[in-house]
Parts: C-alpha cells; sequence; structure tokens
C-alpha cells in the first residue's frame, strides 16, 4: 500500500510559537482517519501544510510523494471550516467552477447530491442557510475522485440529522485509492466510521492507532481515551 | 436490521455478533447472496474496512463463502449454522447466570426460577 | 488555466462596472441636454430662451446655474468613475484572493503566477475601459459644445509639420496602460506583504503601501531627472540655435518633454511594476497566511 501523506521532521513556527513541532506521520491509502486534538493542538495547521496552503518552517511533507504545489492540488480535495465562495455565485456557478479546474471532478454525481438535499442548482450561494451551505461543499468535495480528502471540523456546528448526512456521504464516497482525514473534537459521533486515529497534542502526534485495537486494549471507547489523555 | 453498538468493544467484533445473529434468526438465509460491503456498512453506519473485515473473519469461520463475481453467499450447510446457533445459545445463558450471580442468586436458584418462569405466558 | 482564471475574473466583476458605466453615460447625457441649453448657440437653447423670455448667457442665472452644476457633477462623476473602477479592482484582490475565498482559490491546482496575472489583466483592462469610457464621453461632448472642430484643427496643423501626433498619441495611451498596470500591482504587493508587518491584514497594507508609495515617488522621481538629464543637452543646443519661435522648434521642445515624461514614465512603471510582480508573488508562495 502506497502512502499518500508523509511528514518528517515537519515544523511550522508562527512568530515564537510552535503550531506544529517535529512531527513525524505517514498515511496510507484506503483509509479514513480521523485527526483529533483540542483547540490549539495544530489540527487545522497539518491540514494547511499538506494543502498548500501553509508552507513548512523546516521539515518535509509530502502528498503521493510530491511535495505541496501544482500536482498535489489536483489530487487533494479540501473542505475548510469556513464557506469559501464567492457569495454571489450561483450554486450552479460553483459547480462549473469545480468541472472546469478538477478534471476528477463528477459533475452528475454532484447533481445527484444536490437534487437529494433539494438544493436548487440556480440559487444565490448566500441565500442559502448556513447548514446548506456546509453540506453542499460537502458535496463538491466528496464528488471528485481525489487521492487525499482533508475535512476541517465537517460536522462541527450542524445539527444531528446534517451531521448524519456528512457522515454517510463519507461512507458512501469511500473507495480503496482515497484517504479521508476528519479533523475534529467531536469524537463519539464519528468513531464508527473511522480506520485510525491519529491524537495531536501540542504540535506533535501522540499517539496512531487503530480504532478497534484501542478499543481492544483499553477496553474503553476513543472518545473515552480521548478525554483521558487531554484532561484539563 | 437493526445495528446497535457499545462502546468499550472493538467495532469489527460486535458486527461479527450482530451478523451471525442474523444468520442464525434468518435475516440473512441460508445460500442467500449478502448485500455488498458497501451497503451494510452505510446501514450500519461504519467504516466500509471495519465491515469488510468482520465479514472476512466470518468467512474464516465458514459461514460465508464468496464466488468471484457473484459475491458473498451465506453457507447452505446446516450444521454450520446449527453450531452456531449452539454457540449464541450458551453464550446468552452464560450471560444470565453472570446476571444473576451478580445479584446474589446462585445458579441453582437461577435454574428454578427459571423453571417456574417457564410456566407464566 | 489562464484564460478559465480570466472567464471566472470577469463573470464576477462585469455587473458592477457595467452598472457604474451606464451610471456616467447617464449623468453625461444628462449634461449634454442641460449645459449647452444654459451657454449654447442652438436651437433647442434659443426656443427655450424666445418662449420664456430669458436671454442667453449672464441674464438667466437659473439656467446658468444648473449648466455648471451638471458639468461639475459630470467631472466628478467621470473622475469618479476611474477612482471607482480602481478601488474595486484593488478589493477585488483582497477579497477573492486574501479573504475567506482564497481557501478556495489557493487549493485549485493553479499556480500562483496565474493568479496574480488573471486578476491584474482584468483589472487593468477595465481600469483602461473606464478611463477610455470618460473619455467617449468628453468627446461626445466637445461635439455637443462644437469644440471638437478647433481641437482637430491644431491636431491637424501639428501633423501637417510633420509631427507625428498618431506616435504621440499612442505613446500616451502606452503609458497610460502601463500606468494602470503599475498602479495595481502596488497595491497587490502591499496587500500581499500587509499580515506580515501587522497582525492586522488591512493595518499592515496601509502601511506597507504608504512604504511602497514613498519607494515608488523617489524611484519615479530619480529616473525622470535621468532622462531630463540626457535630453536636456539637446534643449539647451536647440533653445540657443533658434528663438523657439517657429512651430517645428515648438514642435521640437514639446517632443522632448513628452520623451523626458513619457519615456521616463514607461520605465518607472516597468521597473516598479515588475519588482511589486515579483514581489507579491514571492509573499502569496511562500508567506500566505489566509485568516
Amino acid at each position: 500500500m502506497a502512502n499518500i501523506l508523509e511528514c518528517t521532521n515537519l515544523v511550522k513556527r508562527f512568530g515564537h510559537f510552535h503550531a506544529i513541532a517535529d512531527l513525524n506521520l505517514t498515511l496510507e491509502t484506503g483509509k479514513v482517519v480521523g485527526l483529533l486534538g483540542p483547540n490549539g493542538s495544530g489540527k487545522t495547521t497539518l491540514i494547511k501544510l499538506a494543502n498548500g496552503l501553509l508552507t513548512p518552517t523546516s521539515g518535509e511533507i509530502r502528498i503521493d510523494g510530491n511535495p505541496p504545489g501544482i500536482e498535489t492540488k489536483r489530487v487533494v480535495s479540501y473542505l475548510p471550516d469556513k464557506t469559501y465562495f464567492d457569495q454571489w455565485l450561483k450554486v450552479r456557478d460553483c459547480l462549473a467552477l469545480f468541472a472546469d479546474f478538477y478534471e476528477d471532478f463528477d459533475l452528475a454525481k454532484a447533481r445527484d447530491m444536490l437534487v437529494s438535499l433539494k438544493i436548487d442548482e440556480g440559487a444565490a450561494f448566500r441565500t442559502l442557510s448556513k447548514g446548506t451551505k456546509e453540506k453542499m461543499q460537502l458535496v463538491l468535495v466528496m464528488s471528485r475522485a481525489a487521492k487525499l480528502y482533508l475535512l476541517d471540523e465537517p460536522i462541527g456546528g450542524v445539527d444531528p440529522a446534517v451531521r448524519d448526512y456528512i457522515l454517510n456521504t463519507i461512507i458512501r464516497n469511500y473507495n480503496e485509492e482515497g484517504t479521508v482525514v476528519i479533523s475534529t473534537h467531536l469524537i463519539y459521533d464519528i468513531e464508527k466510521i473511522l480506520d485510525e486515529v491519529i491524537f495531536l497534542k501540542e504540535g506533535l502526534v501522540e499517539r496512531v492507532a487503530s480504532v478497534d485495537d484501542i478499543r481492544e486494549k483499553e477496553q474503553k471507547s476513543v472518545d473515552e481515551v480521548f478525554r483521558e489523555v487531554f484532561r484539563c | 436490521m437493526k445495528w446497535q453498538f457499545n462502546d468499550q468493544r472493538p467495532i469489527y467484533a460486535q458486527l461479527m455478533e450482530q451478523i451471525q445473529f442474523g444468520i442464525v434468526t434468518g435475516e440473512y438465509p441460508h445460500g442467500s447472496n449478502m448485500p455488498s460491503v458497501r451497503a451494510l456498512a452505510l446501514e450500519a453506519e461504519v467504516n466500509p474496512n471495519t465491515m469488510q473485515k468482520a465479514l472476512s473473519e466470518l468467512e474464516t469461520q465458514g459461514l460465508f463463502y464468496t464466488r468471484r463475481t457473484a459475491g458473498r453467499f451465506v453457507t447452505e450447510d446446516e450444521k454450520v449454522v446449527r453450531k452456531l446457533r449452539e454457540q449464541l445459545a450458551e453464550k446468552t445463558i452464560r450471560a444470565f447466570f453472570e446476571g444473576m450471580e451478580r445479584l446474589g442468586i446462585s445458579k441453582k436458584e437461577a435454574a428454578g426460577m427459571l423453571e417456574a418462569a417457564k410456566e407464566v405466558k | 488555466m489562464l484564460g478559465k482564471l480570466i472567464k471566472y475574473e470577469f463573470k464576477a466583476t462585469a455587473k458592477l462596472f457595467l452598472l457604474a458605466y451606464v451610471a456616467l453615460a447617464v449623468v453625461a447625457l444628462l449634461n449634454l441636454v442641460l449645459f449647452p441649453l444654459a451657454v449654447g448657440d442652438n436651437p433647442v437653447g434659443e426656443t427655450l430662451r424666445a418662449g420664456t423670455g430669458i436671454v442667453p448667457g449672464g441674464d438667466s442665472a437659473v439656467l446658468n446655474v444648473a449648466g455648471v452644476l451638471t458639468m461639475v457633477l459630470y467631472v466628478l462623476s467621470a473622475i469618479g468613475l476611474i477612482v471607482v473602477t480602481f478601488v474595486v479592482v484593488i478589493i477585488r484582490f483582497y477579497r477573492n484572493l486574501l479573504g475567506d475565498e482564497g481557501y478556495l482559490m489557493f487549493t485549485l491546482p493553479v499556480t500562483i503566477s496565474r493568479q496574480i496575472l488573471s486578476k491584474l489583466i482584468v483589472g487593468t483592462l477595465w481600469t483602461v475601459c473606464s478611463i477610455a469610457i470618460v473619455f467617449v464621453t468628453f468627446l461626445v461632448l466637445l461635439i455637443r459644445l462644437d469644440a471638437l472642430e478647433a481641437v482637430n484643427d491644431t491636431l491637424r496643423t501639428l501633423s501637417e509639420t510633420g509631427y507625428p501626433v498618431g506616435l504621440w498619441i499612442a505613446s500616451i495611451v502606452f503609458t497610460i496602460i502601463l500606468s494602470a498596470l503599475s498602479g495595481i500591482l502596488q497595491f497587490y504587493a502591499a496587500m500581499a506583504v500587509g499580515p506580515r508587518i501587522t497582525d492586522s491584514r488591512l493595518g499592515g497594507s496601509i502601511v506597507a503601501y504608504i512604504v511602497i508609495y514613498i519607494i515608488t515617488q523617489v524611484v519615479t522621481f530619480a529616473i525622470l531627472l535621468i532622462f531630463a538629464l540626457i535630453s536636456n543637452l539637446e534643449l539647451f543646443a536647440q533653445s540657443a540655435a533658434e528663438n523657439l519661435t517657429s512651430v517645428s522648434a515648438q514642435a521640437q521642445l514639446f517632443d522632448s518633454v513628452g520623451f523626458v515624461i513619457l519615456g521616463s514614465s514607461v520605465v518607472s512603471c516597468v521597473a516598479i511594476g515588475t519588482a511589486c510582480y515579483i514581489f507579491t508573488h514571492r509573499m502569496l508562495k511562500r508567506n500566505l497566511n489566509l485568516g
């Protein structure tokens, strides 16, 4: 199995603050991975380093063997925790944009999902409710046949029904050639769909383990183990 | 099938048990074609890899067989299923006795209460 | 990819600019009607004056004031249009690349060069367009005021003396385009480096722009001086020989001054524009720090 993500001695410093401090990590293809950690532990920073929005202070990060650049952006599908479309665009404009710039975008699939979500393609992005905007962005991101999906807090701040829909969409779109990385602090809800979890503490990897291993060894859910490890 | 999970045990182990139940109760009839891994995973709301692991384990135990293009099928072997039913029954009985013991009721007493309860409709 | 980006840029900005152009056209039209009424010798004005007994020119305070006001309005609108266009171009860059939308733009499989270029090309086009439209409405106004003939005559006289009027006009247009490019790039550079200076991107951008502006002015002045020195030697030789009375001598003087101003502008714009572009590119590549 190839490695889709490799971090070697990765460091990202903002002034004197080490958001990521000497991080080493490898992720294989075909996994659904949870990136877990409290606020400020470096989850978003790590994701931004992987999609090229930040450059490392030192160390290396490689996606599918390449450093972040156009090649990696072609195969990375990123869902930030904010809305990132021009508010004045219509939904179908957003679809067209993705179809134009991403070769791996499945327009028909995205359209089907929007129909089932009852999102009108002619609606202007700004007229959608917050939850609908997030669903729409998720649909676009998951309609790509990417090698690495980076979802930054996809289920925070949405109601349980939307949460279920998001988790189901992730399962439904799972494919062996893609790895999905979900960063969140709402572990309880997503534990069942994860293969592995990465605990991130103060910019370092505290542990990497499969969900089943943790449950077997500790006889507890990952959620409980997390609370223990990151007790305030 | 209503999938239920507790937090303390590995998910694949719990999936195995519930599928075994499904076979014994006839929800997955003998010789029938199982739904795809993805469909099952979606239904149970679990990771497809985990579902795959559970199904593979059960296949090793002889409960499934795979025909390359046709998919996964429940075994037609009556003996295997009967054995499974016995195992599951034993597990349920053991759990019953353990529960009663925690209440301070001996096995003998518990068995007696069981007999009496049989009469009650 | 660049073509696609440019397409999206146009689609995103077209509505706003076209609206502004229509607004200016309306104001110009208004002016076209009102101004000549008060001042000009034309059938409409005469009929109005005859009917109401108002004598042309100084005797009708109301019409005069109205005429002057609309002219002032027109001039303000014209300047306003160019300024607003420029401002919109700058804000577009800020919002689309450095705001939340940047999360989308910078994760597209497109080089940073293309991102900057697409904004720059479209932005410069709109800016130059706005200047052109102002010029066109101005010409229309001249025609209406029967002043176009005079301008035409002057130009014809000049070209008859062998003076390259066409080249001169083309040079001015070229310099305008370059100035727009360079001006826009200065703002891009300031916004790109903003967050490195202060925590607030906006505050840092303003500070950065002030610094860049100062540097620009110094460089421009220096280049102007150099050009002036180069051509001055010729100039003094000329004025010593002739008394600057003939048209050709005047034209040559004009030529030299023109050369100094336009030439130095071109060189300044290219130098500063290039420096700002490289700087912007580097900042966006190495130090992108969105939200």
